[in-house]
């Protein structure tokens, strides 16, 4: 069982561009967190979490993933919902989401009870049964992110790494989601996820990590990092924190 | 599901049996048990000449919707094939080179064939990414016929420099595509090959999925890491090509194929690779029955499994069950 991810120093440049895209990234997440990574387009959200899905390796620092007594561990399910992806034509929702039991049927197995219970389970959860037997090319915006984020929940993965969840969501499932997220966190799982909406971090997040081109502004648990100078510093405009219901709430503008 | 797949088999297991005792001889078009039985030229014809080309209709079939299903599975195109990509050409062009450099010697041309199909896939790979439009179905095509007019004035070359007396008719033949001429000497040395495609791919009917998922989703679940990816396009060209390399370029069928099975049996690779099979099979010894039985002479089975294709696939775009967008 992991339950730290640690990230040292970690640098990384697309292969023929100067640019750092990450530069001297650290932090330490332990587990059953949620972790929201905040930062305008371009600050190198998605890149870390593809390094953390190891689908790119760093130029330099390291992720490791350490177990309960320091040791590094290599056993790890990692789930990853990009934030935009090319989704397959002629499959039904439904069997898309079945697709997330790859890592748990064996080669020239195929899937078994079990797994499909776990779709119709997780699609149930997302209160998309209704459109199982559509295909994932004639759903709105809204309903492929769910389907893809069931496809998520049903691969049922020790680590979550979400790329703007909440995009595509209107006001109520937006919510439904950010539950979903707290309750991943009771099942001891770790999630880290992108936003551009602090509102989100403070609402369920344990600890945020602040990014500006590549770097680390700040990290560590909300309420304490996220405030005014931090906030600024990150989106780059004027930020206003009031307190609604002793929650902070953050609003763009001075 | 298991019903459908039920009904398929049945299905097919019926046009092949019918087809067996369809033909012109001893008379036009059926033939009873009972008069095969009495007649023993009959049933050698129907043994030595009708059961070898029923075999081969049906691999041909079988093969190649299983490899168009792959292929339009891998480039997220449902106009995909063989044909489209360049592939059949390219495999004709090299078992033509094997004709008219080793005659007809067997094991040549199929190796030719093959080694020529996967030099086309490569370069449909990395020509379309090459060519930069914005929809990726529109650069494949464009690869497509590239790479097809390449090996089709490769084929052209050969034919002009060939020996017009042995090797000329033997590869016009193959470009008519058609199965006259199949005997059991012909089609058994490339019946392992075919069936090693099959058995694999269907074997992989579950891992295929992961070919249509966006490449850092596959990663995240483990699945369709490139060496495995290779190895299925590696295992539809071999289907091609083997397919290719005894009948010549029959086109179509996996153009066609796996959008009908699509639209009755869903995109998931546990019921399309098996029912694509079925209906593949189907599908070329139904076509195949015509070309050897509506006239007295033999009409090539290629012009058949075109133009029954190109009607069907009009259909199928025209009511909106394939649709042709990024």
């Amino acid at each position: 069982m992991i339950t730290t991810i640690q990230i040292r120093n970690l640098s990384f440049h697309y292969t023929g561009e100067e640019r750092l895209v990450l530069q001297g990234v650290d932090a330490r997440i332990g587990g059953d967190q949620i972790v929201a990574v905040l930062g305008n387009n371009g600050s190198g959200k998605t890149t870390l979490l593809l390094m953390l899905l190891q689908r790119l390796l760093p130029q330099q620092g390291e992720i490791s993933f350490l177990r309960e007594d320091g040791v590094i561990g290599t056993h790890l399910r990692i789930g990853y919902l990009p934030q935009i992806e090319k989704v397959p034509f002629g499959f039904t929702t439904q069997e898309y989401i079945l697709m997330g039991r790859f890592p748990w049927i064996e080669r020239f197995h195929m899937p078994e009870k079990a797994d499909q219970d776990k779709v119709y389970e997780v699609m149930q959860e997302l209160d998309i049964l209704h459109m199982a037997r559509k295909h994932l090319k004639d759903v709105s915006g809204g309903e492929l992110q769910k389907v893809r984020i069931a496809r998520m929940l049903a691969q049922d993965p020790d680590l979550f790494l979400m790329d703007e969840p909440a995009n595509h969501l209107d006001l109520k499932n937006r919510v439904e989601l950010l539950k979903i997220i707290k309750k991943l966190k009771e099942d001891k799982k770790i999630v880290i996820f992108t936003t551009h909406d602090p509102n989100d971090a403070v609402e369920i997040a344990d600890r945020v990590l602040l990014m500006r081109q590549g770097q680390k502004i700040a990290f560590g648990e909300t309420r304490r990092v996220l405030n005014q100078q931090t906030l600024q510093e990150t989106f780059d405009i004027p930020i206003t924190i009031r307190m609604v219901k002793r929650k902070p709430y953050i609003l763009s503008g001075g | 599901m298991k019903k459908k797949v039920f009904i398929l088999f049945i299905g097919l297991v019926l046009v092949m049996g019918i087809s067996l005792f369809v033909g012109r001889y001893p008379r036009p078009f059926f033939t009873p048990l009972r008069l095969v039985m009495q007649d023993e030229l009959a049933r050698t014809l129907i043994l030595h000449i009708r059961l070898p080309r029923l075999v081969a209709a049906a691999l041909l079939g079988a093969s190649l919707a299983l490899s168009g299903y792959i292929f339009q599975t891998i480039f997220a195109n449902p106009i995909a094939d063989g044909g489209v990509l360049g592939v059949n050409q390219a495999a004709g062009f090299g078992a033509a080179l094997a004709i008219i450099s080793s005659g007809y010697n067997f094991a040549q041309v199929q190796g030719s064939a093959l080694f020529f199909g996967i030099v086309s896939i490569i370069m449909v790979f990395f020509l379309s990414k090459f060519i930069k439009t914005e929809n990726t179905i529109i650069n494949q095509i464009f690869a497509g016929i590239a790479i097809s007019a390449i090996f089709s004035s490769g084929i052209g070359i050969i034919k002009y420099m060939a020996d017009p007396l042995q090797a000329l008719p033997n590869i016009v033949f193959w470009l008519l595509g058609d199965l006259s001429s199949i005997t059991w000497r012909r089609l058994l040395p490339v019946v392992p090959q075919i069936m090693i495609g099959i058995i694999i791919l269907y074997a992989m009917r579950w891992r295929v999925n992961a070919l249509a998922l966006d490449e850092n989703v596959a990663f995240s679940l483990g699945a369709g890491k490139k060496r495995e990816t290779y190895f299925i396009l590696i295992m539809a060209v071999l289907l091609t090509a083997s397919v290719i390399s005894y009948a010549g370029l029959v086109g179509w069928i996996g153009l066609i194929i796996p959008n009908i099975t699509r639209t009755i049996f869903g995109a998931t690779g546990q019921k399309a690779i098996p029912a694509a099979l079925m209906i593949g099979a189907a599908y070329a010894v139904f076509c195949d029955t015509l070309a050897r039985t509506l006239i007295p002479g033999e009409i090539p089975l290629g012009i058949f499994t075109a133009l029954i294709g190109a009607v069907l696939m009009v259909i199928l775009v025209g009511s909106g069950k394939i649709r042709i967008k990024d």
